[in-house]
């Protein structure tokens, strides 16, 4: 196993991977946990995964059938944790903050399946054919799943507002 | 700019700067040998347990949990007193380097007294939560002043004090880097203060507790409820010193206030009755509770994670007929079992006769009247 190549690949594409593992999540910390699983499946098969050439779409493959399939349960149920001292967040940073949790409110609203699509579709740029092969589904799926998923969206009245504070439009 | 790249450009405002490990690759093969471990592990206990056959410990219904709280490493030697060695002052500037941190394991060491079991658990996820809970310590100094001014009628004496509680066990941090670097941090529950290379801090914020916190979060996401076993009743039970408590590692308790005796949502819950026939203490009924979906949501097994809590609750001068957690001499008991989401193991003993008690935490608490109904009700017509 070439661990030298296994290393220059999580180096160069952890970022990436890791911001998809939060916008499936919503959490930093769940994040890595996915993200990490993820990567210990492909570690153990990476001479198989290397040596198919690009091993970005197996990671990618394993990282949303985890989130979409056994991670269900367990995230639901998990709370927030620390809480950090008063003062360490400044203003421009708390109002980030609320707008994060209102893009992750909406989010949560969605499906797992929904939520992943919007991802792949949206986020990562996927083609229908592309997402519906990652998650194991059929394209029809996919786009059903995706217009439902942008409608929901697009009726959140805190996402609505949100945008208008980021763009400084209405659509 | 079209709805897609609308959507594309708010979902990607909203991912926050994420600081994962500077090195993934060490991180994931640590993480690999250490599932390696574990599934050894297990094999291993498995065999023992097949071996000893049915034994007074408790017996798991279906798969077999992963180990909640497993050692991973061995912890460092932590002196017993090492507040006295160290300086009393401070070095100025943060606590710990964050950079390159692979995973912080905190350790229970026994420092005093008897010798006691020594666990250690490893945090290898939200890294950048602890470390910066460890950087958020204050100097005495600074502490002082803080106080000064958040209560400025205080009397806040001038010299550092200390609780007069002796503890048997002290935590210690051992915080592994990406290049195999070891560093530990030693802690002082009685006066409240950690050292780490010339750093002498205020607990507060406690990294005790964020630890305790971040890793039940970290448990909790890596295990999956449908893989949690169901506690089962021995067929006899022979009274104390058998009633495990996984879960109150994770628990938080301060001087001034106590997390629940079962602070996180359950996947199972077993109730076991046992009377003594003059032939000792065996079991003569039982129940078995299951969650089947979001432990977090209202069911049975959530209603008895609430009658246990409220059944444990420490009270203000009350205490069983023992004053002491000794069931030996019980001739009817009940077990309460609670396995949590994070895969932990609880039990608590509940003697009917010739005393009334309650057994949780080394305390005796009388129980009530309604716990005494509940359990009548699931367990006599069974």
């Amino acid at each position: 196993m070439d661990t030298d190549d296994f290393a220059e690949f999580v180096a160069s594409r952890s970022a990436t991977l890791l911001r998809a593992a939060w916008l499936l999540t919503g959490d930093a910390g769940k994040a890595e946990d996915l993200l990490q699983t993820a990567l210990m499946a492909t570690w153990r098969r990476w001479a198989r995964v290397a040596a198919g050439g690009d091993p970005e779409p197996y990671v990618r493959r394993v990282l949303f059938s985890t989130y979409v399939s056994w991670w269900r349960r367990r995230w639901r149920a998990e709370v927030p944790t620390q809480v950090l001292p008063d003062g360490m967040r400044p203003d421009d940073v708390a109002q980030s903050q609320a707008e994060r949790d209102v893009v992750r409110r909406a989010l949560n609203k969605l499906t797992r399946q929904q939520r992943a699509i919007v991802v792949l579709r949206y986020v990562e740029d996927l083609s229908v054919a592309q997402t519906a092969e990652i998650l194991q589904t059929s394209p029809d799926t996919v786009k059903v799943q995706a217009s439902k998923a942008l409608a929901k969206l697009r009726s959140d009245p805190q996402l609505r507002m949100a945008e208008m504070g980021a763009m400084g439009n209405v659509r | 700019m079209s709805d897609e790249e609308h959507l594309r450009a708010i979902l990607l405002d909203a991912v926050p700067p994420l600081t994962g490990p500077q090195d993934w690759s060490t991180v994931v093969a640590r993480r690999v040998r250490r599932t390696r471990r574990r599934v050894a592990l297990a094999a291993a206990v498995s065999t023992v347990v097949a071996m000893i056959g049915s034994s007074m410990t408790v017996q798991l219904i279906g798969n077999t949990a992963t180990p909640p709280h497993r050692p991973a490493l061995t912890c460092p030697e932590v002196p017993a007193d090492w507040l006295q060695t160290v300086p009393d002052s401070d070095t100025p500037g943060r606590f710990i380097d964050p950079s390159g941190v692979a995973s912080v394991s905190m350790c229970l060491k026994t420092v005093s007294g008897p010798p006691r079991e020594e666990t250690v658990w490893t945090l290898d996820t939200r890294l950048p939560q602890m470390l910066d809970v460890f950087n958020a310590m204050p100097t005495k100094a600074n502490f002082n002043e803080q106080r000064k001014r958040n209560h400025p009628d205080a009397n806040i004496p001038s010299e550092w004090m200390c609780d007069a509680v002796g503890y048997f066990q002290e935590f210690a941090f051992a915080v592994t880097y990406t290049d195999g670097r070891v560093v530990t941090v030693l802690t002082d529950r009685n006066c409240g203060l950690a050292y780490l290379d010339g750093h002498l801090r205020v607990m507060q914020p406690s990294p005790v507790n964020t630890f305790k916190q971040l890793y039940l979060g970290q448990q909790i996401s890596r295990t999956d409820p449908a893989t949690v076993a169901t506690p089962s009743c021995p067929s006899t039970t022979s009274g104390a010193g058998e009633f495990i408590d996984q879960i109150s590692a994770m628990r938080i308790a301060t001087l001034t206030s106590d997390d629940p005796f079962l602070p996180t949502p359950l996947v199972a819950v077993a109730l076991c009755r046992y009377a003594d026939n003059g032939t000792g203490l065996r079991l003569t009924a039982h129940y078995e509770a299951r969650t089947t979906g979001d432990p977090r949501l209202p069911g049975p097994v959530d209603t008895w994670r609430q009658r246990i809590n409220a059944a444990t609750a420490r009270r203000e001068g009350a205490a069983g007929c023992h004053g002491a957690s000794d069931l030996a001499n019980a001739t009817a008991l009940d077990v309460m079992w609670a396995a949590d989401e994070s895969g932990a193991v609880s039990a608590v003993p509940v003697e009917w006769g010739p005393c009334r008690q309650v057994v949780a935490r080394n305390a005796t608490i009388p129980p009530s009247e309604s716990l005494k109904e509940y359990l009548d009700q699931v367990l006599a017509t069974r």
